[in-house]
């Protein structure tokens, strides 16, 4: 019921009248969604990495209304999206019941029903084909309990490595970027460093877009702030690049050469940190890609002579960038009392996308710009749980639980004791990310495969190749979705209805390393049940069905979330991870904690490395510190690396023949593939379908303009789109969001993969584009 | 007695004006169609402010045009980031501050005391 201004008045004057004799009206229904909510559970939003606190507001067993959480780094703030959260939990295509397809068409059938077939399926097959002949391909949006316990599943219970989730696609190449300069993944600084800095410098981020509430703090800090620099290295004029005081605009993909040329211009006017380079660092170059790659540490001489060819002149003949802008940057960089680096899925969607993260923290290594407040080198994320439950929990194909990794011996063996499985359990080899595993389900040397919380039907790059492979008949595809149909469901054998957010509870881990409890709200919609539910009951029929019963009442002895909650902790006890003090209770109350979290009497870490901001595992890894160590490269001395990363171009460059370049990404009022947010009729109506975003020289040249329809060509496949005729992509370049579920841009993307880190290049692929 | 009564009148008289209608209907709009296209004027204000900065659009007031749509919003469409503030004016029986649009102003949404606008 609304109220209108008038109606308001008339009623102010009844409240007033009533009271002069003693009559105490009711406010009237509708008048504010905070009275229309009975309770408030404490939870985080369910879409991107910033991870913003929430409040979810009840009516009955209804969820009503969302509001920002004050108390947590968010400070009570949401974007657009988070606004309309309730919504998604009603949307009319909810997954609502198991469904099992018949031909063209999905049946209803049991969740009996469905278990006994989706074991039965996976038993057969790895009693006739071994393990490696099933698989799991997992989410940054899943909860961190469910993350763990299905990689426990596969890696230490089935032991097979064919498990790997949808972060390999948007950070994997942080990532990587994290480990090979620091030794251990995840940023060292916060959100917090925002309100310190005084540069700030974005590469490959439309936070504007995709990070809104951050953006709020660095835009508020711009405005508030004193000579607070805003550096935006960026192909398009986005809204953050607008506010900038210096834009860097580049041909995608010659970023890498533009940060050497920073890096060259701090060594040339000796803007360098002679200090802390010599005490905290050491230089590696790569002389062989490998497999598995070759790496020689160098010196500091050694990095000059590398750097001297990166003149600003060589980046700007290269990128386009002009070398004014570059020299300043590097200035700005270098001089300002302390700057934070913010970047996204335009450095970790590329073929060199670990190089490109080497290559930031070079600068922040060299200028001795980290590990004190507003100075740090910091990765944002895409989704929910990509850092918490994929990254850090070891979902991977790569990775064990906290910082583990499965191709190193004492690595397998900690797990397999702490899990309690038979040594040699675990696989030493590697599984196949995200790209390969679909391109092994492809070939068939993958017969079931099991998807949960995300759509790889839609989010895959070349997408036409591996929706083939899924609809396939000759394997079996089982989807666990809280919406029907989805770009991916359509393709299954067997649709598992999810339970969806507060609908269910668990852990979330954002970017900046804060873990936050989600609070189930509400029951799940119809017959929908919790992934680790299903997860659990999977496991046990499984292993029943190898004569592994007893194996698993061991293994898998959870009744909750909690259970696996505090496993997890004890698995991050004795890392540079720990969080053993971070106990369910404590995250109850909390709003958020940031680990390492040692101990129950510990408040949670905001900077990690420095001992004098805080970190109390530098006494624990590196006793000799006296502030700065980076105790997660233990086997250089605690230092952390800069790389000799040369410039190398993209897989897939602009020609003749495909003469613009498409990137993709993300819109404000969209998240991922859409299947929640085009479920809200005030998101689906701001931004209602995806579009290709043209330069205006371009559509002169092409005789198109805003609303005509325009063929989109690449080597993979072609669309028809709309075009926006708008000063944003520079020349030569055009872009589109992954959102719409009717326009599949990722049929158009390119599949090449970083070698490193295995992360798709979305970023950049060769297009045609013609007025169709 | 007789003032009393008057006062009760008084109140009958008004009680129609709590049953809150339905909000005002918005002729159907395509799917093509922005809220600039007609409300120039408006989205230019919104486009200038602080929430047109950080998108918080049109629709977050005024909802969809062909769903949900709400001509004069209520406070409830603040409740998302600014809690504690319709709170207050809920909390408020006397209606001092009936709502976010008496001291802010509609399309800017700064305070009143700012230059006014539509």
């Amino acid at each position: 019921m609304e109220f209108t201004r008038r109606q308001l008045l008339k009623f102010s004057a009844a409240l007033a009248a009533a009271s002069a004799i003693g009559l105490d009206l009711p406010l009237p229904k509708g008048i504010e969604a905070a009275e229309q909510a009975d309770k408030w559970v404490k939870g985080v939003c369910r879409y991107c990495g910033a991870g913003c606190g929430v409040y979810v507001g009840l009516k009955g067993s209804k969820v009503v209304a969302v509001k920002g959480d004050k108390d947590n780094w968010n400070r009570g703030l949401l974007c657009i999206k988070g606004n309309f959260l309730a919504p998604i939990l009603y949307a009319a295509d909810r997954a609502k019941y198991p469904l099992l397809r018949k031909g063209d068409r999905f049946e209803r059938i049991s969740w009996k029903e469905a278990m006994d077939l989706m074991v039965s399926k996976y038993a057969e097959s790895i009693k006739k084909n071994g393990v490696d002949s099933v698989g799991f391909y997992g989410s940054g949006q899943s909860y961190t309990e469910e993350s763990y316990f299905i990689s426990k599943v596969f890696k230490g219970g089935l032991g097979t490595n064919n498990i790997d989730g949808n972060p390999r696609l948007c950070m994997a190449s942080a990532a990587v970027g994290y480990v090979t300069t620091f030794g251990k993944d995840e940023p060292m600084g916060a959100y917090d460093d925002m309100y310190h800095a005084d540069c700030f410098f974005l590469i490959g981020s439309n936070m504007s877009e995709a990070h809104p509430v951050i953006f709020q703090i660095v835009n508020e800090r711009k405005t508030k702030g004193k000579d607070v620099k805003l550096i935006v290295a960026d192909p398009r004029k986005t809204l953050v690049a607008k506010k900038a005081d210096l834009h860097m605009n580049f041909v995608p993909g010659t970023d890498l050469a533009i940060l050497n040329a920073m890096a060259h211009v701090i060594v040339k006017e000796n803007l360098y940190n002679k200090d802390f380079v010599g005490k905290h660092t050491v230089f590696k170059k790569m002389v062989n890609p490998g497999p598995p790659p070759k790496i020689e540490k160098v010196t500091w001489d050694d990095y000059v002579r590398f750097i001297e060819e990166y003149t600003p002149e060589m980046a700007e003949k290269t990128s386009g960038c002009p070398k004014a802008d570059i020299i300043k940057a590097a200035r700005w960089f270098a001089q300002s009392k302390a700057t934070s680096s913010y970047w996204c899925m335009g450095l970790n969607q590329r073929t060199r996308g670990v190089w490109a993260n080497n290559l930031v923290h070079n600068l922040h290594l060299l200028t001795g710009q980290i590990c004190r407040p507003g100075a740090t080198s910091f990765s944002l994320t895409g989704q929910p749980n990509a850092c918490g439950g994929v990254r850090d929990g070891g979902l991977l194909s790569h990775l064990l639980p906290y910082g583990r990794l499965i191709a190193n011996d004492k690595d397998r063996e900690d797990m397999e004791n702490f899990w309690g499985v038979l040594k040699g359990r675990i696989n030493p080899k590697p599984g196949p990310t995200a790209v390969e595993m679909f391109r092994g389900f492809n070939k068939g040397d993958i017969k079931c495969l099991w998807i949960a919380c995300t759509n790889p039907g839609q989010s895959l790059p070349n997408l036409g190749i591996y929706r083939k492979g899924m609809e396939s008949k000759d394997t079996f595809l089982v989807v666990s979705e809280a919406y029907h149909p989805s770009r991916t469901s359509e393709l299954a054998d067997l649709v598992l209805p999810a339970a969806l957010w507060v609908e269910k509870d668990g852990t979330y881990g954002q970017s900046e390393r804060r873990y936050q409890y989600v609070e189930k709200a509400v029951d799940p919609v119809a017959e929908a049940r919790p992934d680790l539910q299903v997860m659990i009951d999977f496991a046990h029929r499984l292993f029943k069905s190898l004569g592994r019963e007893e194996e698993a009442k061991k293994i898998f002895a959870y009744k909750g979330t909690e259970d696996v909650w505090n496993e997890i902790r004890a698995a991050s006890k004795g890392t540079a991870y720990d969080f053993t003090g971070m106990t369910r209770t404590r995250l109850k109350k909390a709003h958020g904690m940031q680990w390492p979290v040692p101990t129950e009497d510990h408040p949670g870490t905001v900077r990690r490395y420095t001992a004098k901001y805080g970190d109390v595992l530098v006494k624990k890894f590196d006793p000799q510190a006296d502030d700065v160590s980076f105790y997660g490269a233990k086997a250089d001395g605690n230092r952390a690396t800069i790389w000799l990363r040369p410039h190398v171009g993209p897989a897939e460059p602009a020609d003749a023949q495909y003469p613009f370049v498409l990137t993709t990404g993300r819109q404000l009022e969209q998240w991922h593939t859409g299947t929640m947010t085009y479920n809200v009729p005030e998101l689906k109506r701001a931004a209602p379908y995806g579009f290709l975003e043209i330069n205006p020289k371009d559509a002169q040249k092409l005789g198109v303009k805003t609303r005509d329809k325009v063929r989109i060509t690449s080597r993979r496949g072609s669309l028809v789109m709309e075009a926006k005729v708008v000063d944003v992509p520079r020349e030569g370049l055009v872009y589109a969001s992954f959102h719409d579920p009717n326009k599949l841009i990722n049929m158009l993307t390119i599949d090449a993969f970083d070698a490193l880190s295995k992360q798709p290049e979305f970023k950049i692929c060769a297009v045609r584009v013609e007025k169709a | 007695m007789i003032r009393s009564l008057a006062v009760i009148s008084f109140i009958f008289l008004l009680l129609p004006a709590l049953s809150f209608g339905a909000a005002k209907k918005h002729p159907p709009i395509t799917a093509e169609q922005d809220c600039e296209e007609c409300h120039d004027s408006q989205a230019q204000v919104w486009q200038d402010s602080k929430h047109g900065l950080m998108g918080v659009k049109c629709v977050v007031c005024h909802g969809d045009p062909n769903k949900n749509f709400v001509a004069k919003p209520t406070s409830k469409r603040c409740v998302g980031c600014h809690s504690e503030q319709v709170a207050g004016t809920a909390e408020n029986h006397k209606m001092k501050q009936k709502n976010c649009w008496t001291c802010h102003n509609g399309h800017s949404l700064k305070p009143k005391s700012a230059k006014q606008d539509k």
